[in-house]
């Protein structure tokens, strides 16, 4: 099953002890903030797990070097997974502007296909060489951050048995601002666990970084 | 992103949407302190630009006489950036030899209105305001290399007078974001629009349109009426491409936010990280809101936001091919044992 936005508001209603039919503070005018918890937890998860792609296509122009990529429904750009130009349909390997510049002192004015590329910033990529004529295309398969959720009904692009670190990271933010802290402690060490970062070295660390260090040891204010 | 929208969201962790504890400026300020922190420490936002050179500087032309209108010390020439500068026409033309068709009578002129490089002094360029490190610099579309004057003094007394091209960036001076490009260029193809009346770098070879010398002077005068119109096209906004200019990529500071309908420079997703950063300060300050466990918690948020950020750039900068040509390209270990194989299979390394 897919999990909608609805349902997942009502699992987090459920877990902090609102009527999640008839709710007392949660309704239409205040709701949005919980979409808001929601969206930061998927967030956080994508940027972990790298679980949501997309493929898009950009064509090329004549003479532009730079081109920036955005993900086609409104989400975030994350990093590429895979890139290729068409019609040749070549793989276009990873390279940054010092590597290049060992290889060859012109790289920065060749034209024709491009072979390699390099990312600039957040969004942005650098093609070499860059295409003196417009007409081809690359295709990427890029991690991003679906777009925000804004209606009960609209569906959660994410893997059901991640809606568990989804579910607990929201509903440890809630606790958090209710000043219910021993009780977020517990909810935070959920979300650690539902993550299961143990297979990265780097995620490890992070995980053991997502673990509450203190909150809940003193009296819930 | 709207930086009310975070700002309301800040307030609801700590309870205090009527901002009867802070106000909006203060949580701003400190939106500015810590995303200029968090930007200094996992520089992810990066850009690309061209500088002209030479570089375009808010100079104008000030006799001594009359400093005490405007700033001291005084120079001949001297980047006043106060708002008034009084220059008269003829001034310019007098020091340098060029030809003014405007006569005398009184001029004030803005900061902006002229720019003037004396022949004495070495050219020298900014960095950008929001710069923070270069990640690659080129000259000419051609990459050149940092120097610094320790490495340009040690036995070169006329480092200041020697021009020639492939460059390096010489920074003399890391706080103020000042450089020059060492050996001076020598040959640069400016914007040579001097017959027109927009103001424009004038600096070329073959100096047909004015009596500069660009191998012995570095000198460029404009004036600039501030607004590019052109009657074909209207507004005409002219960018600089790389061929004769410095492509700088660069980590930059983000936009400092000062009202709350101004846009977050950030990516969504890591706005929550800088606010985590924000929370820690509100819940440290010495209000009724104080909690050191909220405090603590939230720094341990804001690290894991550094870290998560660390783990996205590792992802952005590595793209795996898992392509078999890599398999054929590995060379097993020096002292690796082989398997003691029966003689007629065919042998994987030799």
């Amino acid at each position: 099953m897919a999990y909608t936005l609805g349902v997942i508001r009502t699992m987090v209603l459920d877990a902090v002890g609102e009527d999640s039919v008839n709710p007392s503070y949660w309704t239409s005018d205040h709701i949005t903030e919980l979409d808001e918890w929601i969206q930061d937890a998927i967030e956080e998860v994508c940027v972990l797990t790298g679980l949501y792609v997309e493929e898009l296509r950009q064509p090329l122009f004549a003479n532009r070097r730079y081109y920036h990529l955005d993900p086609g429904k409104g989400g975030e750009l994350l990093w590429l997974k895979h890139l290729r130009i068409e019609p040749e349909g070549w793989y276009l390997k990873q390279s940054d502007p010092t590597a290049l510049s060992r290889d060859d002192v012109n790289w920065m004015t060749r034209t024709g296909t491009p072979r390699v590329w390099y990312p600039v910033g957040v969004n942005l990529v650098r093609l070499v060489p860059y295409p003196a004529s417009a007409g081809q295309l690359i295709e990427a398969s890029v991690v991003c951050i679906p777009p925000m959720a804004t209606t009960s009904d609209m569906l959660l692009d994410i893997p059901d048995h991640l809606t568990a670190a989804i579910v607990s990271s929201v509903v440890a933010t809630v606790l958090v601002i209710n000043r219910r802290l021993e009780k977020a402690a517990g909810w935070l060490t959920d979300y650690k666990n539902a993550l299961n970062l143990a297979d990265s070295a780097m995620l490890k660390g992070i995980g053991r970084a997502l673990m509450p260090k203190g909150l809940g040891s003193s009296v819930d204010i | 992103m709207l930086i009310s929208e975070s700002v309301l969201r800040i307030r609801r962790i700590i309870r205090d949407t009527d901002s009867s504890i802070f106000t909006d400026t203060t949580i701003i300020n400190l939106w500015n302190e810590v995303q200029n922190e968090f930007a200094g420490i996992t520089r992810l936002l990066e850009r690309a630009i061209n500088l002209s050179v030479p570089g375009i500087a808010l100079f104008t032309f000030t006799q001594r006489w009359e400093e005490d209108y405007t700033a001291k010390p005084a120079a001949i020439l001297y980047n006043f950036m106060s708002s008034y500068s009084y220059t008269q026409p003829w001034e310019l033309s007098s020091t340098v030899g060029v030809e003014s068709t405007v006569a005398g009578g009184y001029t004030g002129s803005q900061m902006w209105e002229s720019f003037y490089v004396d022949t004495q002094n070495r050219l020298f360029h900014y960095f950008p305001d929001d710069f923070i490190d270069p990640s690659f610099m080129a000259y000419d579309e051609k990459p050149i290399e940092w120097i610094f004057r320790t490495e340009i003094d040690r036995g070169n007394t006329a480092f200041k007078t020697r021009s020639g091209l492939n460059p390096y960036v010489y920074i003399e001076d890391r706080e103020s974001k000042l450089f020059y490009l060492y050996p001076r260029v020598d040959e640069v193809y400016g914007i040579t629009d001097i017959d027109k009346d927009i103001g424009e770098v004038v600096y070329d070879t073959d100096t047909s349109n004015d009596t500069i010398n660009p191998s012995t002077d570095y000198g460029v005068i404009v004036f600039g009426d501030g607004t590019e119109l052109d009657s074909d096209y209207g507004l005409v906004v002219r960018y600089q491409v790389a061929p004769d200019a410095l492509h700088l990529i660069y980590y930059y500071l983000p936009i400092v936010v000062t009202s709350g309908t101004q846009i977050i420079e950030w990516p969504r997703w890591v706005v929550k990280y800088i606010e985590y950063g924000v929370l820690a300060r509100l819940f440290k300050m010495e209000t009724d809101l104080a909690n050191d466990v909220l405090a603590k918690f939230y720094v341990d948020r804001f690290y894991i936001g550094l870290s998560i950020v660390e783990h996205y750039k590792a992802k952005l900068r590595t793209m795996r091919t898992y392509r078999m040509g890599d398999i054929q390209n590995a060379k097993p270990g020096g002292n690796r044992k082989l398997a003691d194989l029966p003689s007629h299979y065919p042998s994987l390394w030799r």
